[in-house]
């Protein structure tokens, strides 16, 4: 099909061809829509640059495979929400970025401390080096922590790593690093609307200059009974009394491994410590810079210490309440201990919510008269009231869960659950040990610190040598005797002043870490507890760091002690009140619980149908992440091989689709409506 | 669309269809109507009609170019006495090397020397009028009937000529003409002398003349001239009807008229095909369903030569060393196809078949267009004697359809040039030497240096490569059977473009080669019933050196094969086929059986029923990449392992290859000359896709400690300032998939001209025992494809294609700061694309003027979750061929 001739369409052809041939190269390509937008483009982001001023001893130096000497550590930076830092000053639990800085940037090979250095080699240089921190969210405020990891110890997504150990060098982005009472510089990136191509802070200094004198805290966890599901709260109107009772519920304690007393738990800690590749220094071993010093509670080195103090997570100078029982009076100390309980995988992929526990630690009324415990174990009480998260994107879905025939009024304003808290098996973790701290003038224990009996409690003559001051020298008296001592006081507790330590250490400092953070966060880590019914044999596989105490054998329980999970109690629509002006509690009343009502309330914007609708729509995305698990029954009661005289409920068996065959609690009413 | 508006485009279709109509005379679809015309002319040629047929043949020439055209043209005239004519195309299909060549000039000769006896004759009879007309010694013995005759035909075809608009035909016409006054004006002048002898049909011969008989095989050539016929189904050519798989051919005619310089848009109008362009430079390719980056799981030859880069499991479609214009076909073959062609025939083949070397043909193209599109290209082929020559050198650019980072960010920085997306040239030559009848040897070389954006794999996407692809292959083919070797090289660096500051853009430098040895007897014959049997053997070495795998690797692959076409009746084909393959990284061969039954109720229609399996193999990448991969939190890193570290550090197990069984039934109807059908409906199921598990936190006893037994990986690394969160190592899937589906193509040509095509195709994948998702749907439910192109006698050309996909859901990595790596689902919108071209053929079809547009309605769409946003783009060409 041959044409003849051009024709007039091939010159137009022609013409546009040689203009397209113009067009070519002449358009910018457009920028794809940013990732929240649903495209491909990254969303700009911010950036620190600036410079790290290193001021400590010189670095512990290894040569190599290809045979070149370099420092074993690294500096560690860590970004914060300039208003939520770790605690005790905020309540951030994992830092919110990590930015590392090889120690290669910082030393030379000169810069090396003798293999065998004397006292004078240690004295301190100072080196820079230049960091980028890219990658940061736009809009936010940070501050940033750091310390030069002196040992090579450290790592992020361990709970036995992720802090700075004794000998590390501590600092952080100051305002001004000179001044005595140093405050963070606050590092501000504008929003993304007013930085569209991204946002460069210049100039931010980090100086590292105080070593870390402190090991962390390394604890385990002992009951001698576990939790009642259906239990109750007390309700007395003491609040001591009713402290102490929420201690005495569940005889829970957090105890500091001690190198000296521990014995075989100890050995079995420091074998695995030693396999997580951190060989463990005992008391009365030889120095090692890179060994990490367990428990030597009673040595002549600073060691370990829990740090009890309140807590002042909202930065208005005065201690803060218990999340959970701050209503009933109860203040918050440190170590704050969090319980969530473990999921199996299946679990995981059924959509089981999250469970959380908060517990209180002990010693209430002594930090009152501005004392002090001396103990290296703390009583925790587990109060009867979870936090269910049913959907984790969204704080206000965390729905408190009690069990029937608790205290009102406090419950009436939030949304709650009456019922029973999920039995099951809790991980524990404490935030706020302590690290980092500066140790002031070595170990205490000259001060008189109270008027010793003449006996021990079970009649046994003290030693002369402990009461000829009035008072007992603390680092001379052995540990068992030590232990006995601590029950000097009419209350068996040992009260010492209150710039010490619980453990007795003056100390300060410190606040720049906390036990527990990591990227992502540790808290309750399931994937290092193999199996969550309790049937391996061996908790620790070659390697992992799961120790009994930690991991599943020291789990906290919550049993069903009747076999009826729900309203095992008292009717849930009745409770006992608390608004009554009576001395003692006991009134029932009929309880007003609410579906969302708190929210919205204040809204001026909205009328009521607006904010009905809003509660809805809040209510609708809290509740459609369990939507699917509405109608499942309970899975059975078992009683775990842990605890074989208790019940929990049985794990869940399949998952087709994403429902499993049972659920191990029930799912709240609201969010089944009609579904019984 | 107000109902003024649709009102308005409704009549303007309608007036382009009237004009269609009433323009048109001759068939549409080149291969059709050249099949038309030939038919015809053979039908006219055996009735006596020898003018009327062979203008019908040369129509047929002039719409697809065969060499047995020109020798049935050469036939007819010989037989019909006209030798000189006849001569005159024997000569032209001897210049195409023909496998008769020897034969074919036995009987030229025969007929120069029965030319030269019928001079040698004439003058002893009529010694005086050749002596005073030496010129034309045989018009003299035309007779006036005979020069009527030959007016009357010149008259027809000159009025068919009118008809097709055929300048051939105008000339053909013009030229008997001349001989009719030739011999006329002869005559005339010799009137005392007429002849006995008739010009064209009884020529004396003399005694001992040579006998025109071209002996065996001299019957006419039309078995199977122009019919379709494929190549890779089989591993030999055989009608798409009889092929045991489901098939699809992109002839050049698709090529020419949709304008597309991208293979894989080609691809995209063959039902069941899944298309996805991530960038101007990469288009994943599957068939019915798993597509996903970098195409795993499609075998893409290039005349015979497997092109998957074995370290990515990868088709990098913009590496090819030829441009379109080299293509002289491109088959698709739907369907596992293992049984012949080993790993990665996963979900099917796509053969793509050059120009043959000989041809004399030489073609200069360029093209401009927005968006920073240049396209140049220019080839040769030729014949020296025996040897075949095919040249081509080219160059391809365009730019992104988006970048990722802006030029203005300041808290990035730049790698390589975010804009280009495609920029290679490319040089390839192929050699041809007929050794003898039976005998070729040919040898075939490129190279293409590129500069490609493409999508990576898992979280990791926008990558950029630089470096040159290269081959060579050497080979054989003889009537039984043939041997090849070819051996592949990519050497390159690949790296992110641009990066956040700070953050390691991945650079690496790749540098892979394959060495390949094939040998395949073939031989057809008879045992009880007729059988085509292949068998034959065939070793591929891979070494790769790349900075993201743990160290150089080798690996050496293996593999036997046969296949058996059984012909039980006429109407009945059993096919056989089974391979197995050795892998160096799997415990066990693999066995790869296929068995199909064609049964053909007439000649024209065919149903199959098949069944197959194939499997794919682990790429080196899943087999042994060790990578840090950057975390949005700049201290941590996530650690891709391959399967065989990932074995070794975690104790995890090793992969299973990817498996696939198939069953298909099939039904293809070609009886009518003015559309084809085919439909087919298939069963799959594919079991341990290979993915890229979730992160899997190192414990302390991984990090850094060589006395837990494990192997370990180090605690932190100085190089990229990172601790390492855990590892992300390819697995097998545990989801079982059962996939059914089905296409429905027809193609139609109800004018002269036009052709209108369309297919659909269904796709609904169940899935089993998964722990990821609870449906599989990146592949659309449904797909719909549908076109025309009309080409008119003045020489326009106009195509249109409009492609439809429904909804897909992705189930892709990202990275995330708190768990490093984890999936997510994203969903994709259904899109639509309207890609077309508008062309004029001018100066006797030699230059080819065109403008073409891609996604002409600038639909803003993206075809992966994670691919560029397509744009509208518009390019002018221009081709001449000489």
């Amino acid at each position: 099909m041959r044409s003849t001739h051009p024709t007039k369409p091939a010159v137009g052809l022609l013409a546009l061809l040689l203009s397209l041939l113009a067009l070519a190269g002449c358009r910018d390509v457009p920028v794809d829509d940013f990732e929240y937008e649903g495209g491909t483009a990254p969303e700009p982001t911010g950036v620190v640059q600036g410079t790290v001023l290193y001021s400590g001893p010189p670095p512990i130096c290894q040569t190599d495979e290809d045979g070149s000497v370099v420092p074993v550590g690294n500096v560690i930076l860590t970004l914060f929400e300039f208003d939520n830092p770790p605690p005790p000053a905020g309540s951030a639990s994992s830092a919110a970025n990590l930015l590392t800085i090889p120690g290669i940037s910082f030393f030379e090979a000169a810069d090396c401390l003798p293999a065998d250095p004397a006292p004078e080699d240690f004295a301190f240089i100072t080196r820079t080096a230049e960091f980028t921190w890219p990658e940061l969210p736009l809009g936010g405020a940070y501050q940033i922590r750091g310390f030069f990891d002196y040992d090579g110890n450290f790592n992020p997504f361990f709970s036995v790593t992720n802090i700075p150990t004794a000998g590390d060098i501590g600092g952080g982005a100051f305002v001004d690093p000179q001044a005595t009472l140093r405050a963070y510089r606050r590092i501000a990136f504008e929003s993304e609307e007013l930085r569209p191509n991204g946002q460069v802070i210049n100039g931010v200094s980090v100086a590292l200059g105080a070593p870390v004198n402190t090991e962390r805290p390394v604890f385990y966890l002992t009951s001698d009974d576990w939790l009642d599901s259906a239990g109750t709260l007390p309700t007395t109107t003491d609040l001591v009394a009713r402290e102490n009772a929420i201690l005495d519920a569940t005889g829970t304690t957090l105890h500091l491994y001690d190198a000296e007393k521990d014995g075989a738990a100890f050995d079995a800690l420091a074998a695995a410590f030693a396999a997580a590749g951190m060989p463990v220094t005992r008391a009365d071993g030889s120095y090692d810079p890179r060994g990490f010093r367990i428990g030597d509670l009673n040595g002549d080195e600073v060691s370990h210490a829990w740090y009890v103090r309140p807590v002042d997570a909202d930065g208005d100078g005065a201690q803060d309440l218990h999340p959970t029982l701050g209503a009933a009076g109860v203040n918050w100390l440190t170590p704050i201990v969090i319980m969530q309980r473990i999921r199996s995988a299946a679990e995981t992929e059924a959509g089981i919510p999250d469970v959380l526990m908060v517990p209180t630690v002990s010693n209430v009324a002594f930090l009152l008269q501005g004392k002090r415990v001396y103990d290296d174990e703390i009583a925790i009480g587990v109060p009867p009231i979870s936090a269910v998260q049913l959907n984790p994107a969204d704080a206000r879905c965390q729905v408190p869960f009690i069990p029937s025939g608790n205290t009102t009024s406090i419950y009436e304003r939030i949304t709650v659950e009456c019922q029973e808290v999920p039995t099951g098996l809790y991980g524990v973790n404490a935030l706020q040990g302590l690290a980092g701290a500066r140790q002031i003038g070595g170990a205490p224990g000259a001060e008189p610190m109270c008027t010793p009996p003449d006996s021990f409690p079970d009649g046994t003559p003290i030693p002369e040598f402990l009461a000829e001051d009035g008072c007992f020298d603390y680092p001379e008296i052995p540990p068992e005797t030590a232990r006995q001592l601590e029950r000097c006081n009419g209350d068996n507790r040992c009260a010492i002043n209150a710039s010490f330590t619980g453990t007795g250490y003056d100390l300060e400092g410190g606040t720049y870490s906390s036990q527990n953070w990591g990227v992502p966060n540790a808290l309750g880590d399931p994937s290092q507890i193999p199996d969550v019914t309790g049937t391996a044999d061996a908790l620790t596989p070659a390697g992992q760091i799961l120790f009994a105490q930690q991991g599943l054998g020291g789990a906290f329980a919550v049993t069903d002690s009747d076999g009826a999970s729900i309203d095992g109690g008292a009717d849930c629509s009745m409770a006992l009140d608390d608004d009554d002006e009576s001395p003692t509690f006991g009134t029932v009343r009929a309880v007003n619980y609410r579906v969302f009502s708190e929210y919205f309330e204040g809204r001026t914007d909205l009328d009521e149908a607006g904010k009905e609708s809003a509660r809805q729509d809040l209510q609708d995305l809290c509740c459609e992440p369990v939507a699917h698990l509405c109608g499942i029954p309970l899975c059975p009661l078992a009683a775990p091989p842990t605890h074989p005289d208790a019940q929990v409920r049985a794990g869940i068996t399949s998952v087709e689709g994403g429902v499993p065959n049972c659920v191990p609690f029930e799912i709240p009413d609201f969010c089944c409506p009609g579904i019984p | 669309m107000g109902y003024r508006r649709m009102k308005t485009t409704l009549c303007r279709l309608a007036s382009l269809l009237a004009v269609l109509a009433f323009t048109s005379s001759a068939l549409a679809d080149v291969r059709t109507e050249a099949r038309r015309h030939f038919r015809r002319g053979m039908a006219l040629v055996a009735e006596g009609q020898v003018d009327e047929g062979i203008a019908e043949l040369e129509l047929a020439y002039d719409t697809l170019p065969h060499p047995n055209v020109l020798y049935n043209i050469a036939r007819a005239y010989a037989e019909a006495g006209r030798y000189e004519e006849s001569i005159e195309y024997f000569e032209r299909y001897l210049a195409s090397d023909p496998p008769d060549k020897e034969e074919v000039q036995g009987f030229l000769e025969a007929v120069e020397a029965r030319i030269a006896a019928a001079q040698d004759t004439a003058p002893a009879e009529t010694p005086t009028e050749t002596t005073e007309t030496p010129s034309a010694p045989v018009t003299t013995l035309a007779t006036d009937e005979e020069i009527d005759a030959l007016e009357d035909s010149a008259t027809q075809i000159a009025t068919l000529a009118e008809a097709t608009q055929s300048d051939s035909l105008r000339e053909r016409a013009q030229r008997l003409r001349d001989l009719a006054q030739q011999l006329r004006d002869a005559r005339d002048g010799v009137a005392a002398t007429p002849t006995e002898a008739p010009m064209a049909d009884t020529p004396a011969a003399p005694l001992d003349a040579p006998s025109l008989d071209l002996g065996e095989g001299s019957e006419e050539r039309s078995e199977g001239l122009y019919d379709e016929t494929v190549v890779s189904a089989s591993r030999y050519a055989q009608s798409p009807l009889t092929a045991p798989n489901s098939t699809a051919i992109i002839t050049p005619q698709d090529i020419r008229m949709t304008g597309h310089r991208h293979i894989g848009e080609l691809i995209r109008r063959v039902a069941g095909a899944d298309v996805m362009s991530l960038s101007p430079a990469q288009t994943a390719v599957s068939f019915r369903g798993f597509n996903q980056r970098l195409s795993p799981r499609v075998l893409v030859l290039i005349d015979g030569r497997s092109t998957y880069v074995d370290p990515l499991g990868a088709t990098l479609w913009g590496s090819f060393p030829f441009n379109v214009e080299d293509i002289e076909r491109i088959e698709v073959i739907r369907g596992p196809a293992s049984a012949l062609y080993g790993a990665d025939a996963f979900a099917g083949i796509v053969n793509i078949i050059t120009r043959p070397p000989g041809e004399p043909r030489t073609t200069v193209s360029a093209g401009a267009g927005s968006h920073g599109q240049v396209h140049l290209h220019a080839s040769t082929s030729g014949r020296v004697d025996r040897l075949g020559y095919r040249f081509g050198v080219g160059y391809n650019r365009a730019d992104r359809f988006t970048r990722e980072v802006g030029a203005d960010r300041v808290d990035s920085y730049f790698v390589r040039d975010n804009d280009i997306a495609w920029d290679a040239a490319h040089l390839n030559g192929t050699l041809t030497y007929r050794v003898s009848n039976e005998v070729e040897l040919y040898a075939q070389g490129g190279i293409n240096t590129n500069t490609l954006n493409i999508q990576g794999t898992g979280p990791l996407r926008d990558f950029v490569t630089e470096g040159e692809t290269s081959h060579a292959m050497a080979g054989m083919r003889t009537s039984w059977g043939s041997l090849r070797f070819f051996w592949n090289n990519i050497s390159a660096i690949g790296v992110l473009p641009s990066r956040p500051l700070s953050i390691d853009p991945l650079y690496s430098v790749f540098d892979w080669n394959t060495y390949d040895v094939e040998g395949e007897l073939a031989r057809e014959f008879h045992f009880v019933v007729d059988h085509n049997l292949h068998f034959g053997a065939s070793y591929r070495r891979k070494q790769i050196a790349w900075d993201y795998i743990d160290q150089e690797r080798f690996e050496n692959h293996g593999a036997i094969f046969f296949q058996d076409t059984l012909g039980i009746v006429d109407a009945l084909d059993l096919v056989l086929s089974a391979r197995v393959d050795f892998h160096p990284l799997l415990d066990a061969p693999v066995f790869s059986p296929r068995g199909a039954v064609v049964i053909k109720p007439s000649d024209d229609q065919a149903i199959r029923a098949s069944f197959g399996t194939a499997f794919r193999t682990q790429t080196f990448l899943e087999s042994y990449v060790q990578l840090a991969n950057p975390t949005p939190v700049r201290g941590v890193q996530v650690v891709a392992l391959g399967s065989e570290p990932a074995a070794n550090l975690l104790d995890t197990p090793r992969l299973s290859p990817e498996r696939i069984l198939s069953a298909e039934l099939g039904y293809r109807n070609e009886m009518s000359e003015y559309f084809d059908v085919q439909m087919s409906a298939y069963y799959n199921r594919v079991t341990d896709l290979v993915i890229l598990g979730q992160v899997r936190p190192f414990t302390l006893g991984q990090i850094g400690n060589a006395d837990s037994g494990a192997g370990t990986i180090a605690g932190y690394d100085p190089g990229t300032a990172t601790y390492p969160l855990g590892a992300i190592n390819f697995t097998n899937d545990p989801t079982v998939f059962d996939v059914i589906g089905g296409e429905f193509e027809l193609r139609t040509y109800p004018v002269t001209g036009l052709d209108i095509w369309a297919n659909y195709a269904a796709n609904h994948t169940f899935v089993e025992q998964s722990e990821l998702r609870d449906t599989e749907e990146r592949t659309s439910t449904h797909k719909i494809n549908f076109g025309i192109q009309y080409r008119a006698p003045f020489g326009l050309e106009v195509a249109l294609d409009f492609h439809w996909v429904s909804d897909q859901v992705w189930l892709e990595q990202v990275f995330d700061a708190a768990e490093g790596v984890r999936f997510q689902e994203f969903d994709l919108d259904g899109y639509h694309m309207l890609n077309g071209r508008i062309g004029m053929r001018v100066l006797e079809d030699r230059l080819s003027l065109g403008v073409v547009g891609y996604n002409i309605t600038n639909n803003r769409q993206r075809q992966h979750p994670f691919g560029q946003k397509l744009d509208a783009r518009v390019m002018g060409t221009a081709s001449y061929t000489f």
